[in-house]
């Protein structure tokens, strides 16, 4: 097993944390991470999506640990999810942002808010990763406030037609399905989730946006909507619920960002503890500098700072995931989740950042992978709520909902 | 960097044919995948190139290569290079012995990468070679088989 991650590991099983069976999930997972570690290197050169890594992560089961087992899962805790996803992310954001999409966010929607025969038809498969997700919010006009959204649904006998589109969509062009968020064509204040299928007229790509700053290996598309039929039995949650779909499956994907993210730290203090090693400059190695060694504990404390609040927004993850009516546990898990992923996306960024200067006009380069790093966690700012979003929801948790700036 | 790798593997011919083979440098030089440029300089030593297995490292790699006899059957290979900004060296291990009609070879390579491939990452590097090897194992195997 990975140093680092290892570390990690022994250091939850002290606290009772971790079992031995889980022990198991996560070195399967470190398996997994290495191996996707030269894909992804070499297709992150040709700024092109890498689908081998869907493929390792299916022959080591690593789509199936958060759906349960009588869906083809393993059931897995908050936070051995979130560890698996930390080690994926040592070598980037690419991967760990398909993952994100398909086992933090769409799966734990399908399953609190699916029906039964939607969780039959849906969970196995995606649980073997056959079937992928995309999660359709965002819109060219409509980022931190999905209320704006444009895209739109009328009723037509037993189906539902969208039209519209949504933007910046990950997993958006490789997608089997998306779980898909419109407004009411006749009440604008109705949004309801759908569950879609990419391959059905009226679903079209527009385009694959491969211009980003990072992020290569992960699909990102700009996807139409024209007179898509959907029967009503894929309407996700009921009539009207999608912002409450939309917000819990944030919730749970705020931790797989900010899961990433340390990893993303991890990524780099290795390269960097390497690098000052290995590197001679002025009669002697550069981690012999002084200022090289403040940064390097500068992205130790970064990683100690960033993954004691993720570990705790899992756990508390877990506990409002046994008893969705108890408010306190949301409130709980709510901050303490947007607290984690605020933390943990700057310090990613910081650390990215200080593994670069350490590797100097190197690591200003994607050959070298703090050079990668750098450029993916930039967006960890971003997705999932940006930094100012999360900002807002934690002030407004803690002052209370009447000063809630984007009420 | 350093990576270290060993194994253990079995070749289905008895330890004089592939003891023969293990030390005919020529043989062994093509097994390496992507080589090219093989110029004997004497029964032990011998140059080539080698395009690395890297998308983003394009060119050729210029290769000094010797071999070693270090007791009865225990053979070490080193490979030195220097180019395209790096600094690659290998040590490549060798101990044969039988295993009934069989041969075993158990090998310990250490690879050591200075400079541009040298800054890539541990994963990705131990990776490469990883496939690497695999390659030079399985053209060895189909070289020894069909010889």
């Amino acid at each position: 097993m990975d140093d680092l991650f290892s570390m990690d590991v022994d250091g939850l099983a002290r606290l009772g944390l971790v079992s031995k069976d889980e022990e198991k999930i996560l070195s399967k997972a470190d398996v997994a991470a290495e191996e996707t570690s030269l894909s992804e290197y070499e297709h992150y050169l040709k700024h092109e999506f890498n689908s081998d890594a869907i493929a390792t992560a299916r022959k080591h089961g690593l789509f199936a640990i958060n759906v349960k087992k009588e869906y083809g899962g393993n059931e897995v805790r908050p936070l051995i999810h979130s560890l698996v996803q930390q080690r994926l992310a040592q070598s980037g954001l690419g991967f760990p942002t398909l993952y994100d999409v398909q086992t933090f966010i769409s799966q734990p929607s399908i399953s609190r808010w699916g029906t039964e025969e939607q969780k039959k038809r849906y969970l196995p498969k995606s649980a073997t990763g056959e079937f992928i997700f995309s999660f359709g919010l965002t819109e060219p006009e409509a980022g931190s406030d999905p209320r704006i959204m444009k895209t739109t649904y009328r009723k037509e006998g037993d189906s539902y037609i969208i039209n519209g589109e949504k933007y910046l969509i990950s997993n958006g062009s490789i997608c089997n399905y998306m779980i898909l968020f419109a407004k009411s064509s006749e009440n604008q204040n109705e949004i309801t989730a759908f569950i879609i299928d990419a391959k059905e007229n009226g679903y079209s790509v527009e385009a694959q946006l491969r211009e980003k700053i990072g992020l290569f290996t992960a699909d990102t598309a700009m996807i139409s909507l024209e007179e898509m039929v959907v029967h009503e039995s894929e309407t996700l949650g009921g009539i009207g619920n999608g912002l409450r779909i939309a917000y819990s499956a944030l919730m749970s994907g705020r931790i797989g960002i900010g899961s990433a993210c340390i990893g993303v730290i991890e990524g780099s203090l290795k390269a960097s503890i390497e690098r000052s090693k290995s590197r001679i400059q002025h009669g002697k190695e550069i981690g012999k500098h002084q200022l090289i060694q403040q940064h390097i504990s500068a992205i130790k404390q970064n990683l100690e700072m960033a993954k004691w609040p993720i570990y705790n927004a899992a756990i508390s993850m877990e506990e409002y995931n046994k008893d969705y009516n108890n408010k306190k546990l949301l409130l709980d898990a709510d901050l303490k989740s947007a607290t984690a992923k605020r933390i943990a996306s700057r310090l990613a960024f910081e650390s990215a950042d200080r593994a670069v200067q350490i590797h100097g006009g190197f690591g200003y380069s994607l050959i070298s992978p703090v050079g990668q790093l750098f450029c993916d966690s930039r967006v960890a700012r971003i997705y999932e709520g940006t930094d100012e979003i999360q900002d807002l929801k934690i002030a407004a948790d803690l002052l209370g909902k009447e000063f809630e700036a984007f009420s | 960097m350093r990576v270290d790798f060993g194994g253990d593997e079995e070749f289905n011919a008895p330890i004089d044919k592939v003891r023969s083979f293990v030390m005919d440098i020529k043989e062994v030089a093509s097994c390496i995948p992507d080589s090219s440029n093989f110029s004997r300089t004497d029964a032990n030593h011998f140059t080539m190139s080698i395009e690395p297995g890297l998308g983003v490292v394009k060119g050729s790699l210029p290769l000094h290569c010797s071999l070693e006899s270090k007791g009865k059957d225990n053979y070490t290979y080193t490979i030195e290079g220097k180019g395209l900004g790096s600094e690659v060296s290998v040590t490549l291990s060798l101990n044969l012995y039988e295993k009934g009609n069989s041969t075993g070879i158990k090998w310990e390579s250490s690879i050591n990468i200075k400079g541009i491939m040298g800054g890539i990452g541990e994963a990705v590097i131990r990776k490469i070679t990883q496939e690497y090897v695999e390659k030079i194992i399985a053209n060895a195997r189909q070289k020894i088989n069909e010889g």
